[in-house]
């Protein structure tokens, strides 16, 4: 293909966006700016992996973290009205940032050592999904054969997991509005 | 090099024609209005008021572009251009002929589907940023609404899906005909139950009236938009009605055949560097004229339906179009198992479907007729005025 020559600079460009806002989200006061920052991080990575010939990750990524899991991020910190810098303004106990250096010392690490052992990692087994495979018979196939013979019991699982959710909403909003109900009935007994 | 320099032009060729199609739309929104409310509407603006638009643009490029002191300002300016981006993103896999498409998606329908997130999330960002107690409760209303009404409509698209075996919309074309009776929309019951569910949870994604409650006029003042002017209160409304048309062209591709036509006349025109490029004519018009029959009921049922409450709004949505699209999904499945394509089954429903459609259809100007008789109204039906 004749874009060959750009991919470079697309993958440098969403690399940069991705990480810079990554970044802006944690250091923006804000917590809205930083949901905002966030939702541009989703899409950039979404980018990239448009980039890696993977179409129906970054759509799944748009679609579930940008469209669904975002909006809710949003409309919590709306519902909650978190003044900028509500959460920061708060003094963190020493054991605390202690625990959380040495654990994002330890992530560093283990991003480091993967960094080092690009070598191997390139000389490890490929799976039998390959470019021309995903050019024949479409990403999308390809992932769904994939999740619904192979990987169908995690799949199973996972759903299960969305379900007891769902019961779990339900089963609290019930206990909240009956014990509103109840409180109603006891004053409409009192008069 | 030059393909890169293709894709730019042709994306501008897109943009430019999106929004000339919305500009439009909203001149023939108002006239359609004015006569439905026995008013001339626009009509001073160029002949029968056609380039009302333009005026109105340069109109809005002229006003002062005002920042609410409160505002936050960066979240503010940028929320009109994502609502905007996220309708005209939808439009890339979308087949408007043969040839005539931007991006062949493997994802496409998945892919449309996804691109709506961008547009509640501009409209939340926008009711948010304003600091504006209206525009607040309105980005809020349309992000719950938006939602809501993607469940419904991601069920209805599932049974297309289904039908057709893919998600790519130019395949789902290919596997309709350019006849009634192979639409999608006519082929089974669920089908057809599929389409009026995605049609209504289309309406109300676009905030469309009966379901504007966001922007509702006498709750809100304006809902999301209140506090914006000039050019970013344009791109609110240039994908409102940029929306209009991306129902129209996904109600056809997905259920009425999109461009199939039973005739073929392709253009073709040859450009330095590039394989020709290929337009096919007669059924690209032919979508056009789908879809602008799809913009006109829009437009109709929007001066004709009062609006919702928001408690009805969601009933409607959780009570009555989930389990039907639930039912519709399920149903389809059994039908693709039980009556394989091109049985006798299957030919005769989709004909006692065609013409159930049909006389429908028929039934409905007899009854316009029959009340104009009853009535002795005055036919007025010159639209020029």
């Amino acid at each position: 293909m004749e874009l060959t020559f750009i991919k470079p600079f697309m993958f440098y460009f969403f690399a940069s966006l991705t990480t810079g806002s990554a970044l802006m989200v944690v250091i923006i006061r804000n917590p809205l700016y930083s949901a905002a920052m966030l939702v541009l991080t989703f899409f950039s990575l979404a980018g990239i992996y448009v980039l890696l010939n993977s179409e129906i990750i970054a759509v799944l990524q748009v679609f579930v973290y940008a469209g669904a899991i975002m909006v809710l991020v949003t409309f919590v910190i709306m519902l909650l009205n978190l003044r900028s810098g509500a959460l920061i303004n708060k003094p963190t106990h020493i054991i605390r940032s202690v625990v959380a250096v040495i654990f994002s010392f330890l992530l560093f690490i283990c991003l480091i050592s993967i960094f080092v052992s690009g070598n191997q990692v390139e000389n490890a087994p490929k799976g039998v999904i390959t470019a021309a495979a995903i050019e024949s018979e479409g990403s999308f196939q390809l992932f769904s054969r994939a999740l619904f013979s192979e990987y169908l019991l995690p799949f199973e699982l996972v759903s299960l997991l969305l379900t007891v959710a769902v019961i779990g909403v339900v089963v609290l909003i019930r206990g909240i509005s009956g014990a509103e109900e109840n409180k109603q009935a006891k004053k409409g007994q009192g008069r | 090099m030059t393909q890169f320099i293709y894709m730019f032009i042709f994306a501008v060729i897109y943009l430019l024609s999106i929004a000339v199609a919305a500009g439009f739309l909203t001149v023939v929104e108002r006239r359609i209005a004015g006569r439905m409310q026995s008013r001339i509407g626009p009509n001073r603006v160029g002949p029968q008021g056609i380039v009302q638009w333009i005026a109105d643009a340069v109109k809005a490029l002229q006003k002062e572009d005002i920042i609410p002191t409160d505002a936050h300002s960066f979240l503010f300016k940028i929320a009109p251009y994502l609502v905007f981006m996220g309708v005209f993103l939808t439009l890339v896999p979308i087949p408007f002929g043969a040839y005539t498409l931007m991006e062949n998606l493997d994802t496409g329908i998945f892919y449309v589907l996804a691109m709506a997130s961008f547009v509640v999330i501009g409209v939340m960002m926008g009711g948010w940023a304003s600091n504006n107690k209206w525009s607040l409760l309105g980005g809020m209303r349309s992000a719950a609404q938006m939602i809501s009404y993607e469940v419904p409509a991601a069920l209805a698209v599932f049974v297309v899906v289904v039908m057709a075996g893919t998600l790519n919309f130019q395949k789902i074309v290919f596997s309709q005909g350019a006849s009634p009776v192979d639409w999608y929309v006519f082929r089974n019951p669920f089908a057809f139950i599929a389409f009026n569910i995605f049609f209504i949870a289309a309406l109300a994604e676009g905030n469309r009236v009966p379901f504007d409650i966001p922007e509702a006029e006498s709750e809100l003042v304006s809902g999301y938009n209140t506090e914006y002017s000039g050019m970013r209160f344009l791109f609110f409304f240039l994908a409102e009605w940029g929306n209009l048309v991306v129902i129209g062209a996904l109600v056809s591709t997905l259920f009425f055949g999109g461009w199939n036509f039973w005739f073929e006349y392709t253009l073709e025109f040859s450009v330095p560097g590039r394989y020709p490029i290929r337009f096919e004519v007669l059924g690209f018009l032919w979508f056009l004229f789908k879809v602008s029959i799809f913009v006109f009921i829009i437009i109709w049922i929007r001066w004709t339906l009062p609006r919702l409450r928001i408690d009805q709004l969601m009933d409607i949505c959780w009570k009555y179009m989930v389990p039907i699209g639930l039912f519709a999904s399920i149903g389809i499945l059994l039908w693709m198992y039980f009556v394989p394509e091109k049985s006798l089954a299957d030919t005769i429903m989709r004909y006692s479907m065609t013409s159930f459609g049909g006389l429908t259809i028929l039934y409905f100007f007899y009854r316009v007729f029959q009340n104009l008789r009853v009535t002795k109204a005055k036919i007025y039906a010159n639209p020029f005025v």
